[in-house]
């Protein structure tokens, strides 16, 4: 060949090369590197696990426990005021206080949403853990962790809005009809109690004891907590029987008791004790964002923002020796558990001592907003009193007088010769004070109207025993969703 | 402020003395600034090459084959130092050092963040390029393949608890003596490279330098999408007639040059994220005894497996012209452009997908008029000026809605649950849709028309259309003038028939900074129809009080410059220049600033349009020399 044919050839090769090098349809392909894709997550047993802890720690988010839960919960309820200082709204808690809310306030969103985000990771848990092939125990065992924490934020939900769209599986977002019928569509409030009871009776049968567990499975869902779930939900719907079948076999499984200091079980030496029952788990890394913060001393020193202070209405309800006062209740001045003294230049009376985490005798990092506090969600003391109210529907008196005096007799007080349904109530009050159940257990009771009258504000009858369905989630709806009477 | 110890003031005030002092009560939310910025200490370096390699080889007569290379590389390092000692000093005056250990036992003395970064991205194109003239046809033909490699970026960074304390904080090595008491957190991430590919193909034909015509087709594809939508096919076409070469032109002089245009395009944008598939971010819960972190997993958003590219679909008409012996030159265009398949991030059902995800959600369309007028002269010998002015008129519509998250939605979220936007047919794209304000109670409480009658205020019953973030015209003029060796000119920019929500009217918390208006003229008994309501602190409605009228006329530069003489051979101009830069904007807004592009890549959606965290537009003075060899 001659040079100048050489160099042709070598002209038309390289073109062709960089012609052929330039594109190639297979580099469209790229690997997923920011997250786990669909087919690393299947391959891999151990991600069934982790795809539970997923599921877990929804319960940590700010909007499903801290402000706006504790707004909802307790603010509204004659336990507690709003607290901070006058003019700081909480951008509706003063709202929440006075029970003049309306459908926009944003607490109810943030409750809302937080919930069916929840619901939204455990189906995609269920949906995945059936095609993960894992060993059939762990599998049964994960399936039932997941359908308890569904079931809780159902729980969660009825009882702040009644009936609810139910959604248990994956569905297509442009799977229009699905979305509207299903999504976009309330059941009533007896067909979302029976999608709880439906989830924890699966979860009974499949979840092991607490002393079953590992110790580094501590803080997982048990059967225990399953069945005082489903015998709190059953006292909610009334059916006194089963309520009282099902507390009793909780009792009688011997895995919980009462903590002799009633004072600790809300301090981290009794995290996770013989009283627990199901608790959301936090440490200085993992903590549920701003759940103490927001109950704070407000003022100086700056230890929170100063929410959710105990009424004086509660504050004079207790009977004289009742050890539970000074253990719920922080006052101000004074030196508190653990030696710290809080100073005249706190903003306010009192404050929720069961939400104090403290600097100085527990775990802490100096970051106020993320505390190892954790959320006592289900106590044996709880399930005591359940049982008491059940078994005093069904007329067994005698069991009731017995829960309601072990009561009692931990919180310092002398036997209670007779039981009714307000001295249980009462017992109820003082000892789950704080805890998120006063508002739903006055409106259960049919004592809110008398209870927020006593307390300077008006309960509306027939709206307020449920909260409005957020404004936005009926436009997003397209009005599928029926707004709550009286709204 | 500083108290006689040293410490800086804070926000205290004694309740006795009714002044500031170090051991009273807290006052106000706003720190110190002058402490906060005494305390900061943080560096930060940046290195950028950026390059193109480009090669030509003639393979035929008329056929060439090109090849051209592009690649960004960048690095950054940066240190953060956080004296946190100092800083709880600097918020408790009077304390004592030693009580630091006591009160906060856990916290650390100082904290020092290491963070190191870097991304490639790189293009290459190749093609061939055809040019051949056969007497009066002129045709040029090209063909080619491209290919880009972009959203390739890796982070990486690590805190360290105590360490000595330096004049300089480039390295974490000379602590890890203390490895007991530090947290060890590291942080590394990667994003996923988004790759483009796509085969083009363009012919362009010219007669007797008078008909013109081009042709393109490009086939894109990219790796955002799943498989079978991932390419795309985009034609476009124009045509063009040069009347000034025209014979029976000939003799009309007033006209240079006339020119008339026309065509229609599809061009697409492969938007979307990086990645749209099913994928899993990790989370952590505690579990055990003693309580340690597990890991966890979830899924951030929901899919839509349809997402494909958007087109945009353009049709356009124009005109060019220079007339009265190249004086006077313009040009006239009309356009309808349909931007299909339109990419937005959609909301669905919480319980479906967390956080938003992007979906096609229908088809918005923007016609209008663009027209520019310039009239260039000169006086004498050495005075060259020139005038030039600018006009489009814009109507933006949403023409389709595809998908029911995009419909029913309210959005512009202003941060706090309070929505300020919907999107409905016919109106423009981000339209503010807020109830009526008409006027404020007996409280001093904003009423609002309840506009459907039944009682109740509600997002579909009673908001109201009060217009767009998105002008309906636009203009500007500029004037230039070269007298000897001065230059100087000014440019200006102006919009109308925008709207501007400004959400920084809202919320007033105890103890922060209030605007001048405000306390001027707010609502009290004896002063009802303020122009401001009562001081409130609850989350107010989105409402006709916080949008404005945003139409502005903005003097973008000014600019004086004088060129040396030529004095050296070698240099060829050297000119010094001095410019102001936004030296002044005329608007009624009230707010700090009528541009608000909005946070999110100006996702109209989103913040566009809403001023909350608001920066008022810098006022910049340069000057400068540019030198050419």
């Amino acid at each position: 060949m001659t040079k100048m044919k050489k160099y042709t050839t070598y002209k038309w090769a390289f073109a062709a090369l960089i012609v052929a090098m330039a594109g190639c349809e297979s580099d469209l392909d790229v690997e997923l590197r920011d997250r786990q894709s669909e087919i690393d997550l299947l391959n891999n047993p151990d991600n069934a696990v982790q795809l539970v802890n997923g599921v877990y720690n929804k319960n940590l988010s700010y909007d499903m426990n801290a402000f706006s839960w504790i707004g909802m919960t307790s603010i509204t309820s004659d336990d507690a005021d709003k607290g901070s200082t006058p003019g700081d709204s909480g951008a509706d808690k003063d709202k929440l206080d006075n029970l003049d809310f309306t459908t926009s306030s944003t607490s109810f969103i943030d409750v809302w949403k937080a919930r069916y985000q929840g619901i939204g990771r455990a189906n995609k848990a269920l949906f995945y853990l059936e095609q993960l092939q894992i060993d059939a125990t762990l599998k049964s065992r994960l399936i039932g962790e997941v359908k308890f924490l569904r079931a809780l934020w159902y729980f969660d939900l009825v009882r702040c809005f009644g009936g609810v769209p139910i959604v248990t599986t994956e569905i297509d977002i442009n799977n229009v009809e699905a979305v509207n019928s299903v999504v976009f569509t309330r059941k009533s409030k007896q067909e979302t109690y029976a999608q709880i009871e439906l989830d924890l009776n699966d979860a009974i049968s499949r979840l092991p004891l607490k002393s079953q567990y590992q110790p580094f499975d501590k803080g997982r869902a048990t059967k225990g907590a399953a069945q005082a779930l489903l015998a709190k939900a059953y006292l909610y719907q009334e059916k006194w029987q089963q309520c009282y079948d099902l507390s009793g076999e909780v009792i009688s499984s011997g895995q919980y008791s009462l903590m002799a200091d009633y004072a600790q079980v809300w301090r981290e030496v009794g995290e996770n004790g013989s009283e627990s029952i199901f608790e959301v788990q936090a440490t200085l890394e993992n903590g549920i964002q701003d759940y103490t913060n927001v109950q704070g001393p407000r003022g100086t020193p700056d230890l929170g923002w100063g929410f959710n202070t105990p009424s004086l209405s509660l504050t004079n309800s207790y009977e004289a020796g009742d050890l539970r006062k000074a253990a719920t209740i922080m006052f101000i001045p004074s030196t508190l558990w653990d030696g710290f003294v809080a100073p005249t230049t706190l903003n306010n009376p009192r404050y929720n001592y069961k939400a104090y985490q403290s600097p100085i005798a527990e775990s802490w990092n100096g970051n106020k907003g993320v505390t190892a506090k954790n959320l006592r969600v289900l106590k044996y003391s709880d399930l005591l009193l359940i049982r008491a109210e059940s078994a005093f529907h069904l007329g067994n008196t005698g069991e009731a007088l017995a829960r309601v005096n072990e009561i009692r007799h931990r919180a310092g007080l002398g036997d209670a010769l007779v039981v009714t349904l307000q001295s249980i109530l009462n017992e109820r009050r003082w000892e789950m004070a704080m805890e998120h159940d006063r508002w739903f257990d006055l409106i259960r009771t049919g004592r809110a109207a008398a209870a927020m009258a006593a307390n300077g504000k008006t309960f509306l009858v027939g709206t307020h025993e449920l909260f409005p369905i957020p404004q936005e989630q009926i436009t997003a709806s397209g009005g599928r969703l029926q707004q709550n009477p009286g709204y | 402020m500083r108290y006689a110890n040293g410490r800086f003031g804070a926000p205290f005030v004694n309740t006795a003395t009714g002044l500031a002092d170090m051991t009273g009560e807290v006052i106000n939310n706003v720190g110190n600034p002058v402490a906060q910025l005494y305390n900061h200490h943080e560096k930060n370096k940046d290195l950028m090459i950026f390059g193109s390699l480009n090669a030509e080889l003639r393979l035929l007569k008329d056929l060439t084959i090109t090849t051209n290379f592009g690649a960004t590389a960048n690095w950054t390092k940066g240190y953060t130092f956080t004296p946190n000692r100092d800083i709880w000093l600097a918020q408790n005056p009077s304390k004592l050092v030693a009580e630091y250990k006591t009160e906060r036992p856990q916290d650390p003395i100082n904290t020092l963040q290491q963070r190191r970064t870097d991304a490639y991205n790189w293009n290459w194109d190749n093609y061939l390029t055809y040019k051949k003239t056969f007497g009066e046809h002129q045709i040029t033909a090209v063909v080619g393949i491209s290919r880009s490699t972009k959203n390739n970026f890796e982070n990486f960074d690590a805190l360290r608890y105590d360490v000595p304390e330096q004049s300089n904080y480039w390295s974490l090595d000379f602590s890890d003596v203390n490895e007991p008491i530090s947290p060890l957190t590291i942080h590394n991430y990667h994003t996923t490279p988004i790759v483009s590919l796509s085969y083009f193909g363009r012919l362009e034909y010219a007669f007797k330098n008078k008909y013109l015509l081009s042709a393109t087709v490009r086939r894109e594809g990219i790796s955002i999408y799943q498989e079978s939508q991932r390419w795309g096919t985009f034609p476009a076409a124009s045509v063009g007639w040069v009347i000034s070469n025209e014979d029976f032109m000939k003799n009309v002089s007033f006209i240079n040059s006339l020119k008339l245009r026309g065509g229609y395009g599809e061009v697409g944008n492969g938007d979307g994220g990086s990645f749209n598939a099913v994928a899993f971010s990790s989370n952590a819960y505690p579990f055990g005894d003693p309580t340690l972190s597990q890991p966890g997993t979830y899924v951030k958003n929901a899919v839509d497996k349809n997402l494909t590219w958007e087109t945009m679909q353009e049709f356009d008409f124009g005109l060019d012209f220079t007339i009265i012996n190249n004086h006077l030159s313009g040009t006239f265009d009309y356009y309808n452009r349909k931007s299909k398949d339109l990419i937005l991030e959609i909301t669905p059902p919480y319980v479906l997908s967390e956080e938003p995800t992007f979906a096609n959600t229908g088809a918005v369309t923007n016609k209008g008029i663009e027209a520019t007028l310039r009239w260039d002269d000169t006086i004498g010998s050495s005075f060259k000026y020139w005038i030039g002015g600018n006009y489009s008129h814009n109507q933006n519509e949403v023409s389709e809605i595809n998908n029911i998250y995009f419909s029913n939605n309210i959005t512009g979220n202003l941060g706090n649950g309070v929505g300020t936007k919907m999107v409905k047919l016919g109106q423009p794209l981000g339209s503010f849709y807020v109830f009526e304000q008409t006027g404020y109670d007996a409280d001093g409480k904003p009423i609002f028309r309840d506009l459907d009658g039944d009682g109740k205020l509600t997002d579909k019953g009673d908001r109201v259309n009060a217009g767009s973030y998105i002008p309906k015209f636009t203009y500007g003029l500029s004037i230039g003038v070269n007298w000897k060796n001065v230059d100087f000119s000014i440019d200006t920019y102006a919009v109308g028939g925008n709207k501007v929500y400004n959400g920084k009217k809202a919320q007033r918390f105890g103890g922060e900074n209030i605007e001048y208006d405000l306390l001027d003229d707010f609502w009290t008994p004896s002063n009802p129809n303020a122009e401001n309501p009562k001081p409130f602190n609850n989350i107010p409605r989105a409402s006709t009080y916080y949008v404005e009228d945003g139409s502005y006329f903005r003097i973008n530069n000014i600019t004086l410059g004088y060129t040396l003489p030529k004095i050296i051979k070698e240099l060829n101009k050297v000119r010094f220049y001095i410019t102001a830069v936004n030296p002044f904007i005329f608007t009624n807004y009230s707010g700090y600033s009528p541009e608000v592009v909005g946070g999110d890549n100006a996702n109209p959606l989103g913040t566009a349009g809403i001023e909350v965290d608001a920066y008022p537009t810098n006022r910049t003075f340069l000057a400068g020399a540019h030198i050419s060899f």
